[in-house]
C-alpha cells in the first residue's frame, strides 16, 4: 500500500521536481537566470498563457479542449480597441469584449454539449469564424492607439510587481478555490471523470460543458487585454500560438487529457516550465528553430507518461 | 399489508415492439423481492420506469399509497428510490467519499463542507461495516470494492426502496456474504428492496418473495418458500427441460485422443506452475471463483499476458504465443469474458464483426469482398440461430445472448485445434446459453480440445468432460465428470 502511495506521489509531484531540478541546472549554465530582473520578466511572460492555461484546466478537466482562445484573445484586444477609438472609452470597451468573448464560449460550449461536436473540431471552426469577424471588425489592419489604462494593465507595476503577474496569481487563486472547494468545481470534474455517471447523479452535464467553455473564453478574453495592453496595438494575429502554449501548458503540467483529474497548481507549473524552457533557451542562444522541436518533445514525454501510467494502472 | 410500491397494468412500447405487457407488481415495506426473469423479459425497462428513466406508455404506480409520477433519475431518488445498475456509475478519477455524495454535496456558505461529508461518511461506514478508505480514488479500488462503493452510495441516499440489478457479478464470496448481511440490516431498517440477479442461491438467501416475468409479462408473484430452482427455471421459461441440471449426454473423447494443449509450469505475474493438458475433442472447465485467476491462466495461454516461466505445447509440439495472433495462428480461437469491449466492435455491423479473425479467407481478387463477408455472416446466423433482422446490422443493436453469439461465430470456420470460452453465458438468457452449450458440442464434436471457464458452476459440471478447480493462481484439484458437482467443487475451493 505505502508503495502504491509513493508511486502515486511520484506522479503527482513528479514535474514540481523536474521543474525545480530545471531551475537549478538553467541557474548554474547562465548565472542571469536567476537574477530579480530576469525572474519578474519571466513571470510577466509567463502570465497571458497563464490566464489562459488557468480557463483551459476547466475544460480540459472536463474532458474536452478549446483551441480558439488565442483568436478569442486577439479578438478581444481588437473589440477593446475599436470600442475605444470609435466613440467609447476603454470601460466600454472592456464590457463589450467580455461579452463578445463569453457568446462565443457559450457558443463553444452549446456546440459541444448540444449538438455533441467533438470539442477539437468545434473550437477549431469557431477559430475560423473569431478571425473572420476579426478581420471584418479592423478591415485587416492593426489598431494603435495607446491608453493608459491599458497600457496600465500591459505594462505597469503594483509594488514592484508586473499587474499581468498580479491578475494571473488572482486568476489562480480564484480557479484553484472554485475547481476544489465548490460544487461547481467538484461537477466539473466528475463529468470530465464519467459524463454519463455524472447524469445518473443529476447533473446537468450539458450546462457544465457550456459553463467551461464560457469561463474559458473570459479568461481569454482577460489575458487579450493585457495582450494589447503591452503590445498597444490589436492585430489579428496578436494571439497565435497561445492556444496550443495553453495545452502544452496544462498537460505538462500533469493534468489528464482524458479529463476528470488534474489541477490548476499544476498547470502553473507547465506555465512555468514552458516559459523557463524558453527563457533559458534565449539566454543560452539556442536556435529559435530548435525551441519549437523540444517544446513538441516535451508535451509527448509528458502526455506519454500520463497515458503509460493510465495503461500500467489499468493492467493491474 | 403495507405496500410501498404498487404497479398497476403497466404496459410500455418502444415504437411498434412492445415490451411490457400489463404489468402488476407490489412490493411491501421491509421485503426483499427478486425480480427474475430471462433477458428479454423486460425486467430492466420495468426497473427503468420505476426509476424514472423511462415512461409507461399506460398503467398506473403508487408510492406509498400515493399516486406516483417521475421526471427522472434525481427525481425517483428523491422520493425515496434508488437504484443500482449493472453498469458502475461511479467516477473513477474522483475519491470514494466525493463519489458518495456526487450531486448532493453538503455546502456551507457556498463551499463544500468536507468535515459534515465526513461525519456522515463515517457513520454509514460504521453501521454497514464499510472499510473503505474515504480519500481512496475510485480507480484504484478493485472492481468488487468499486461495487460495494456503489452498494454504499445507494444506502446513503436513505431511500426507502432500494432497487439492485446484479449486484453480485463481481464480488468474491466474502463480499456476497457482506452485502447479505447490509441486506438484512435494511429490511431490519423497514427498506424495501427489489433485487435483480441469475444466481438463484443468492435469492434463496436473501429473498422473502420472487416476481416473475416472462416475455414482457408478469407471470406471477410467489412466496420464495413456494419455489425451487426448477420450478423457477420452468416459470422463466414455461419449458421444464431447458431448466433441468443434466450433465451432457455427450463425449467426445477417451484415453486415446491425441493432446491439444499441454501447458507445462506455466508461470507468469499472476499464476504459478500450471500444468494441465487438453485433449482433442476435450471439454475442460475452469471452475475458482472471481479472482481466482482463472482468466489470467487464459490470458498467458492467449498471448495476452507473457509467460515468465514454463512452456505450453500444441498437438505435442512445443510453441511460443507472444500475442494473440500468434495464437490464432497456433489454431487457439477465444471468446471472451467482457464481450462489449473485448470480443466485438459494437459499432459494426454483424458481418464485419463475424469476418474480424478471417479476413483472409473474404477476399476476392485481392480485396475485401463483403459478398464473402455477409456470407460467412449468415452461415454463422443460421448455424447459432441468430435472431436479427439482416448482417448489416449494427451488433450493438443486438440482445447480449445474441451478440455473445456472434462473437462464437467468429470461430465457426476457423481450422481450430482450442477454442476458450470465458463466462460466455455472463448476463444472457437461458435460450441462448442453450445454445452456447450447443456450440461447445459442435467444437468437442469437430475435435476441437474446449476450455470453458464460468462462475456457474452449475454450468461448468454441465458441460465439461474434466473440472479444474483454480484457487489463487494455482491448480486445487482436478474432478472427472462422474466425480463432479457444484459440492465437489466448492469442497476443493474451500478446502474442506
Amino acid at each position: 500500500m505505502s508503495s502504491k502511495l509513493k508511486k502515486i506521489k511520484l506522479r503527482e509531484y513528479g514535474v514540481v521536481f523536474g521543474f525545480v531540478i530545471l531551475c537549478i541546472l538553467i541557474s548554474f549554465a547562465t548565472p542571469a537566470f536567476l537574477s530579480h530582473k530576469n525572474i519578474l520578466n519571466l513571470l510577466r511572460q509567463s502570465s497571458i498563457v497563464g490566464i489562459i492555461s488557468a480557463g483551459m484546466t476547466f475544460v480540459i478537466i472536463s474532458g474536452n479542449f478549446d483551441i480558439s482562445v488565442g483568436a478569442v484573445a486577439a479578438l478581444s484586444g481588437a473589440v477593446v480597441m475599436k470600442v475605444a477609438t470609435t466613440g467609447g472609452n476603454v470601460f466600454t470597451g472592456i464590457l463589450a469584449a467580455f461579452v463578445v468573448c463569453g457568446i462565443i464560449g457559450a457558443l463553444n460550449g452549446i456546440a459541444v454539449a448540444k449538438i455533441n461536436i467533438p470539442s477539437l473540431i468545434a473550437t477549431m471552426a469557431m477559430v475560423s469564424v473569431v478571425k473572420g469577424s476579426m478581420l471584418m471588425l479592423t478591415g485587416g489592419y492593426p489598431i494603435t492607439r495607446t491608453f493608459p489604462s491599458l497600457d496600465y494593465l500591459g505594462n505597469g507595476y503594483i509594488l514592484g510587481i508586473p499587474v499581468p503577474v498580479i491578475l494571473f496569481a488572482v486568476v489562480v487563486i480564484i480557479a484553484y478555490i472554485v475547481l476544489t472547494k465548490t460544487r461547481f468545481g467538484r461537477h466539473v470534474y466528475s463529468v470530465g471523470g464519467n459524463a454519463e455517471a455524472s447524469k445518473l447523479n443529476g447533473i446537468h452535464v450539458d450546462r457544465y460543458k457550456i459553463y467551461v467553455f464560457i469561463i474559458n473564453a473570459l479568461l481569454a478574453c482577460l489575458a487579450g487585454f493585457v495582450l494589447v495592453g503591452r503590445m498597444g496595438t490589436a492585430s489579428p494575429s496578436a494571439g497565435d500560438g497561445y492556444d496550443m502554449d495553453a495545452i502544452a501548458s496544462v498537460v505538462i503540467g500533469g493534468t489528464s487529457v482524458s479529463g476528470g483529474s488534474g489541477s490548476v497548481l499544476k498547470t502553473v507549473i507547465g506555465v512555468l516550465m514552458m516559459s523557463v524552457i524558453n527563457n533559458s533557451f534565449n539566454l543560452l542562444g539556442v536556435d529559435m528553430y530548435f525551441q519549437y522541436i523540444f517544446k513538441g518533445l516535451i508535451i509527448l514525454v509528458a502526455v506519454g507518461i500520463d497515458s503509460f501510467s493510465k495503461r500500467r494502472l489499468a493492467l493491474r | 399489508m403495507d405496500e410501498i410500491l404498487k404497479l398497476r397494468n403497466i404496459h410500455k412500447s418502444f415504437g411498434p415492439v412492445k415490451v411490457l405487457e400489463g404489468i402488476d407488481f407490489s412490493i411491501e415495506r421491509g421485503e426483499v423481492k427478486a425480480l427474475l426473469g430471462a433477458n428479454g423479459a423486460g425486467k430492466s425497462t420495468l426497473i427503468k420506469i420505476v426509476g424514472g428513466v423511462h415512461s409507461p406508455t399506460d398503467g398506473e404506480m403508487f408510492l406509498n399509497g400515493e399516486p406516483y409520477g417521475v421526471k427522472n433519475e434525481n427525481d425517483a431518488k428523491k422520493k425515496g428510490i434508488s437504484i443500482i445498475y449493472q453498469e458502475l456509475s461511479l467516477i473513477p478519477s474522483m475519491t470514494v467519499i466525493d463519489n458518495i455524495f456526487l450531486g448532493r454535496e453538503f455546502v456551507k456558505d457556498g463551499f463544500l463542507n468536507r468535515k459534515q461529508m465526513n461525519i456522515e461518511y463515517g457513520k454509514i461506514c460504521e453501521e454497514f461495516e464499510f472499510d473503505i478508505d474515504a480519500d481512496t480514488i475510485v480507480s484504484d479500488l478493485s472492481i468488487a470494492k468499486q461495487q460495494m462503493v456503489e452498494i454504499m452510495k445507494a444506502i446513503s441516499y436513505n431511500a426507502d426502496l432500494i432497487i439492485m440489478d446484479e449486484p453480485t457479478t463481481s464480488l468474491t464470496n466474502g463480499e456476497k456474504e457482506g452485502l447479505f448481511k447490509i441486506i438484512q440490516k435494511l429490511k431490519g431498517l423497514h427498506k424495501s428492496i427489489i433485487y435483480i440477479s441469475h444466481m438463484l442461491e443468492e435469492i434463496f438467501k436473501v429473498c422473502d418473495s420472487a416476481a416473475i416475468m416472462r416475455n414482457g409479462i408478469m407471470v406471477g408473484s410467489y412466496k420464495i418458500q413456494e419455489l425451487t430452482k426448477s420450478k423457477i427455471a420452468e416459470l422463466m421459461t414455461g419449458n421444464l427441460e431447458n431448466g433441468s441440471i443434466e450433465k451432457k449426454d455427450w463425449c467426445y473423447v477417451d484415453a486415446r485422443s491425441a493432446s491439444a494443449l499441454e501447458t507445462v509450469h506455466m508461470t507468469g505475474r499472476k499464476v504459478k506452475d500450471i500444468n494441465f493438458q487438453v485433449r482433442k475433442g476435450e471439454v475442460v472447465g475452469l471452475a475458482g471463483l472471481v479472482g481466482s485467476k482463472r482468466t489470467e491462466i487464459i490470458n498467458l495461454i492467449y498471448g495476452v499476458d507473457q509467460m515468465t516461466e514454463g512452456s505450453i505445447r500444441m498437438n505435442g509440439k512445443e510453441v511460443k504465443i507472444r500475442s494473440p495472433k500468434e495464437a490464432i495462428a497456433n489454431k487457439i480461437g477465444f471468446i471472451p469474458e467482457d464481450r462489449k469491449n473485448l470480443g466485438l466492435i459494437l459499432d459494426q455491423e454483424i458481418y464485419k464483426n463475424a469476418s474480424a479473425v478471417q479476413l483472409r479467407k473474404c477476399r476476392k481478387h485481392g480485396f475485401l469482398s463483403k459478398e464473402k463477408e455477409v456470407d460467412f455472416a449468415k452461415e454463422g446466423i443460421q448455424r447459432l440461430a441468430i435472431k436479427v433482422n439482416s448482417p448489416e446490422q449494427q451488433v450493438k443493436e443486438l440482445s447480449g445472448g445474441n451478440q455473445q453469439k456472434v462473437v462464437v461465430s467468429k470461430w465457426l470456420n476457423q481450422d481450430l485445434d482450442l477454442i476458450i470460452y470465458d463466462e460466455p453465458t455472463k448476463g444472457i438468457d437461458i435460450g441462448a446459453k442453450e445454445d452456447i452449450f450447443q456450440t461447445v458440442k459442435d467444437f468437442a464434436q469437430k475435435g476441437i480440445g474446449v476450455i470453458f471457464i464460468s462462475s456457474d458452476l452449475e454450468e461448468v459440471v454441465r458441460v465439461s468432460d474434466r473440472i479444474l478447480v483454480v484457487r489463487n493462481g494455482a491448480i486445487a484439484g482436478s474432478l472427472t465428470a462422474a466425480e463432479a458437482s457444484v459440492q465437489s467443487i466448492m469442497n476443493i475451493i474451500f478446502d474442506v
